[in-house]
């Protein structure tokens, strides 16, 4: 019955539906496969690689316990080993700053020494990303105080948002905005920055007086980590939308009882790459035929990356589709105009893509 | 009458769902919407109410006086609700009906009042003014191509004022009443305690009936009705069927004017005015489709019982004038718009309501991935030798005969034959015209195929292809017609020589087979085909998607799995438990597809995909399935877990002895059939583009030739014979003694 009335409001409001539509992949985001053609860098497994950073001439990359350099003959050379899971790295002068869970903003130097910049509570876990301002400060993205950084599933079938932007200045944070859907990316902005929140496939523009201002919504993927570029940033999309989960979230008993019995990894929620393929759900589009999986079929894993300009228009972007290896990009970086590097961790890749604009 | 010796067993209890569940009402509802005979009932139904709503207000009509007016306006205004419906299937309206009667009333009563003239020579003349009336309509319409809405109501016009003209001509000479028998009979009188009008109405619309129903003529006015551009490409003389459907019109309204004149003697010049939309009204409540095409004489007449129930209650209630027309023209307004929508939208009801998934609670998975499972991954299939890469498109099943050569299926409706010393050289065989699935060598060599959309289709040697079974008797009922085998999809051949096969659903054709996947209502049948008499009988009813089948190697049972419930049953056809169906094995982690017997003396079985434990969550819940085939695309639904498929050998007692995997996940999906034969193992496909060779290890191949029918005793061709007939070479295949 109130699914009924739901549908009746919505008809009189389209503005008010939670989940709109998925949009197709057209314009900018017109689909191709840039990314399973794209240089790789190095490799890794599976599912551990996180971000990727430019620091000094060198790209870093975190991967599990490990920060680690990207050599020229495609080997992984270790920087620094962590107490913790790394997650977002980001350069800061002569060192780079990465967000270790459980423990912290962790600065390392070029020779892998470590000093703690913050353990304060609010950044001890669930960074997801991390930009440094001009000035020195750091702004983090804290993913949800209720789920941790591995259960963005969980903080998925939940709707949650109870997550923040944070400013860390002298080792000590200060919330700038809070109740986000599992902001995912931030990056500096004219006067401000740019802030991604996944669960609701938003970018917005957040000014320093802490006014929100809508760029991008109803995107067709959950968008992750942004780099700033030139005019305009780089988006990691790690997860794509898919229309049966869209539907299942409306469905309290079927989320309920997928919870309780079945494995996170073999949910009927988008993930970064198949893990399992023979236990894991399988949509009707997904078929192998005649030997082939069809590339526009419906995904649970999916790569994307994009580029946005101010005005929030999408300007060009890098597929691995339902076909392709490249899935599940989390982290995004550039050092120049003319190319973009990316940490693939649904298929344990770093790529090098050439693009013609910065 | 069956000549099956034991009863078919129901497997419905198999699916654990309670017994309310064998009636699914919006699927009821779906199949009654789709029966042809729905297309009148609903209006006829709704009159009907609308009758029972006016005797319910108005009791006093049910009087005897005015049962006896109701029934005389019934039969007037039925000749002209006859007129209407032969035009209206024809594709036409007329609306000249009141008018014509009219004008023929107004002409039979000048000329047997102002003229003196015989009755029967009046009769005559009144009937042959009908008939000119009606060809000006037909000769304007059916040969000039004028609008037959336009046409009709101009010479309505014209004939209102052609009674204008008579009467003010003749009226002073008309009303001098002159006593006639037969003229009193026709107006007043009964005949065999029915009034005259009654005795001539009854038949006539009885002859209408056959004639638009049984004959010809009536075929073709049915035709030019429907589509007039189908009906002249088939040779219907469609301008002549449409003149003479309103020259029909323009007859009966002759015959109903003269009635009209004998009955009242009136002179007015408003007789018979205001009918027209009686008439209308009439057949439209009797469902008959402005449309053109549809409608019967029979409804047509109920509607004009409505009618004159209506305006005998108008009557009753002592109501204005005028009130009549008023009350036809908005139960004409309603039905006219229930004529658009109805039809229109039954079959998208119809559509809707026929796939009601169901809530299917399914036993524990078993996770396969486990280290220490005996399900564990391997690599047996991967380098399975490709056969027919860039030929083959979705072989479901495969055989292999004596030479050597491998017979496969194809989706578009061909049977592949392949050959030479590397199969290198493929031909189609034969072209069935529907979805080949399953297929089985008989020991003289003709190949039998289970085909999808058709049934059972014997090919012979040379690849002529005979539908040898398509429908099998009705089940009793049953709205929804079962008769017809919608998805054949696995067979074998018995010691016997009768052929069993299974049919994954009575209601969802193998082109559609994922819905069934999604339905997952247990309707499908286990069907023994006797080649002896063409008899066709049910064997296994009500089991979930049934696939595989595979006749026993001691020839006393046939093994038969169920897609759906991932599980295998053995039905005993011959020996002491004859007619039982017992469990073999159940509770597999995949969903089972074809089975065959191996060489070692057990059984290999594929799986078409693996449960998944999403899968197994969502089949629990019905309801979430239906609204995903409702707002999500085809391509969004949730199904098992088709891209990753393996193969298993089970023994006799249903315990599983070997798993052979494509590890690689990328060259056998959705493996849906294996044959063992010369020591290989071929693997089928429903959507892959080859067939896959495998050579099985020495110690896994037995002395048995899965190509055997196990203790043959069908028919008296020794299998020594059966390599010449194959080849054709020897011609019909020896007759041992």
């Amino acid at each position: 019955m109130s699914r009924r009335l739901e549908g009746v409001l919505d008809w009189i409001s389209p503005g008010r539906v939670l989940r709109p539509s998925i949009p197709p992949l057209e314009g900018g985001l017109r689909p191709n496969e840039r990314l399973d053609e794209a240089r790789v860098l190095a490799t890794a497994e599976p599912f551990e690689l996180e971000d990727v950073a430019h620091h000094q001439g060198k790209t870093v990359v975190s991967r599990r316990q490990d920060l680690l350099t990207v050599r020229e003959d495609g080997l992984l050379e270790s920087l620094a080993k962590l107490p913790g899971r790394c997650g977002p790295v980001a350069s800061l002068g002569d060192l780079l700053v990465v967000a270790v869970d459980g423990h912290g903003l962790i600065a390392v130097d070029d020779a892998g020494a470590q000093s703690v910049v913050s353990s304060a509570s609010l950044v001890r876990q669930g960074i997801t990303d991390l930009c440094v301002e001009p000035e020195g400060t750091i702004l983090a993205t804290v993913c949800s105080s209720t789920w941790s950084l591995n259960r963005w599933s969980d903080a998925l079938l939940d709707g949650d948002c109870t997550g923040a932007v944070v400013r860390v200045h002298d080792g000590q944070p200060e919330v700038l905005v809070e109740g986000l859907a599992w902001p995912a990316g931030v990056a500096l902005a004219d006067g401000g920055f740019i802030v991604t929140e996944s669960l609701t496939t938003r970018i917005e523009i957040v000014d320093g007086t802490g006014r929100r201002e809508r760029l991008l919504a109803n995107l067709p993927a959950n968008p992750g980590r942004v780099h700033g570029s030139g005019r305009g940033w780089w988006v990691a999309a790690p997860y794509p939308r898919n229309r049966l989960t869209e539907l299942l979230l409306t469905e309290p008993d079927v989320i309920a009882e997928m919870r309780e019995e079945i494995d996170p990894e073999l949910w009927m929620v988008p993930r970064l790459g198949s893990r399992q393929i023979i236990r894991e759900p399988l949509q009707h589009g997904q078929r192998r035929v005649l030997g082939k999986i069809r590339p526009w079929a419906p995904a649970w894993s999916y790569g994307l990356a994009f580029h946005i300009d101010q005005r929030g228009q999408v300007t060009d972007s890098l597929h691995s589709r339902t076909d392709g290896t490249t899935h599940g990009v989390t982290g995004v970086s550039s050092s120049d105009d003319a190319t973009v590097v990316l940490a693939v961790a649904g298929s344990g890749k770093v790529v090098e893509v050439e693009v013609n604009h910065g | 009458m069956s000549k099956l010796p034991f009863k078919t067993v129901d497997a419905f209890s198999l699916t654990g769902l309670p017994w309310r569940e064998r009636f699914v009402v919006p699927r009821t509802i779906s199949d009654l919407a789709g029966k042809s005979w729905m297309e009148g009932a609903v209006p006829v139904l709704l009159s009907l109410l609308l009758a029972s709503l006016v005797l319910i207000t108005t009791p006093e009509i049910t009087g005897a006086g005015d049962r006896s007016l109701i029934l005389r306006q019934f039969a007037e205004l039925g000749f002209l609700a006859l007129a209407l419906t032969i035009v209206m299937v024809g594709g036409g309206i007329d609306l000249s009906v009141g008018s014509i009667t009219g004008l023929s009333a107004m002409a039979s009563i000048i000329l047997f009042r102002a003229f003196g003239l015989p009755v029967p020579l009046v009769i005559l003349v009144a009937l042959l003014l009908g008939v000119v009336l009606g060809s000006i309509n037909g000769f304007l319409i059916a040969i000039v191509k004028t609008r037959p809405f336009i046409t009709t109501l101009v010479t309505l016009l014209a004939f209102r004022a052609m009674i204008s003209v008579l009467q003010s001509r003749y009226a002073a000479d008309a009303v001098m009443p002159r006593d006639d028998d037969l003229w009193l009979i026709i107006g007043q009188g009964n005949v065999a305690g029915f009034q005259t009008s009654l005795v001539m109405f009854l038949p006539l619309l009885l002859f209408t009936h056959l004639f638009l129903t049984r004959s010809r003529w009536g075929w073709w006015v049915t035709a030019v009705g429907s589509d007039r551009r189908s009906a002249r490409r088939n040779g219907v003389p469609t301008r002549k069927v449409a003149f003479l459907t309103y020259v029909a019109s323009g007859l009966l309204c002759g015959l109903a004017g003269l009635i009209l004149a004998a009955r009242q003697g009136s002179t007015s010049d408003t007789v018979a005015s205001g009918y027209e939309i009686a008439a209308v009204t009439a057949v439209v409540l009797g469902g008959v489709s402005l449309k053109g095409g549809r409608g019967s004489a029979m409804r047509a007449a109920i509607g004009a019982l409505v009618v004159a129930l209506i305006a005998q209650a108008v009557i009753r209630n002592q109501a204005p004038s005028g009130t009549s027309t008023s009350i036809l023209a908005a139960v004409l307004i309603c039905f006219a718009v229930l004529d658009a929508k109805w039809n229109k939208n039954r079959t998208k009801v119809t559509e809707k309501l026929s796939m009601v998934p169901a809530s299917m609670r399914v036993g524990p998975l078993e996770d396969v991935t486990s280290e220490d499972s005996k399900w564990r991954v391997n690599f047996a299939l991967s380098d399975a030798t490709p056969i027919g890469v860039g030929q083959i498109e979705g072989a479901e099943d495969c055989v292999v005969d004596d030479e050597g050569r491998l017979y496969c299926g194809d989706r578009r409706g061909w049977v592949w034959r392949f050959s030479g010393d590397d199969l290198e050289h493929g031909e189609i065989f034969a072209r069935t015209g529907g979805f080949p699935l399953g297929h089985a060598l008989h020991p003289d060599g003709r190949l039998f195929v289970a085909v999808g959309g058709i049934g059972l289709c014997e090919v012979s040697t040379d690849g002529e292809v005979e539908v040898v079974a398509n429908q099998t008797r009705k089940s009793r009922f049953q709205i929804f017609d079962d008769s017809a085998i919608r998805f054949a999809d696995d067979l074998d051949i018995a010691p016997d020589g009768t052929i069993y096969f299974t049919d994954a659903s009575s209601r969802i054709d193998a082109a559609e087979m994922f819905n069934s996947v999604i339905e997952y209502r247990p309707s499908g049948r286990v069907f023994r085909y006797d080649p002896s008499d063409g008899s066709v009988d049910t064997v296994i009813k009500n089991y979930l998607l049934a696939n595989g089948l595979c006749t026993s190697h001691d020839g006393q049972s046939i093994l038969v799995a169920s897609t759906g419930l991932f599980r295998v049953d053995r039905l005993w056809i011959s020996g002491p438990r004859q007619g039982e169906l017992e469990t073999v094995v159940e509770g597999l982690p995949g969903m089972p597809d074809n089975i065959n017997r191996s060489s070692d003396g057990h059984y290999w079985m594929s799986y078409v995909g693996m449960r998944t434990p999403s899968w197994d969550l969502l089949l629990r819940h019905g309801d979430v399935r239906r609204r995903m085939t409702k707002e999500l695309p085809k391509d969004d639904w949730l199904n098992p877990q088709f891209n990753v498929s393996c193969i298993m050998k089970f023994t006799d007692d249903g315990r599983i002895i070997d798993v052979l995997w494509d590890g690689t996940f990328e060259r056998h999906p959705m493996v849906t059939s294996m044959s063992e034969r010369h020591g290989h193992l071929w693997i089928g496909g429903i959507e892959n583009n080859r067939i896959g060779r495998v050579r099985l290890p020495e110690e896994k191949v037995g002395s048995i030739d899965p190509g055997d029918i196990p203790a043959w005793t069908g028919t008296s061709a020794a299998t020594r014979t059966r390599t010449e007939a194959v080849t054709g070479t020897a011609g019909a295949p020896e007759v041992a003694p």
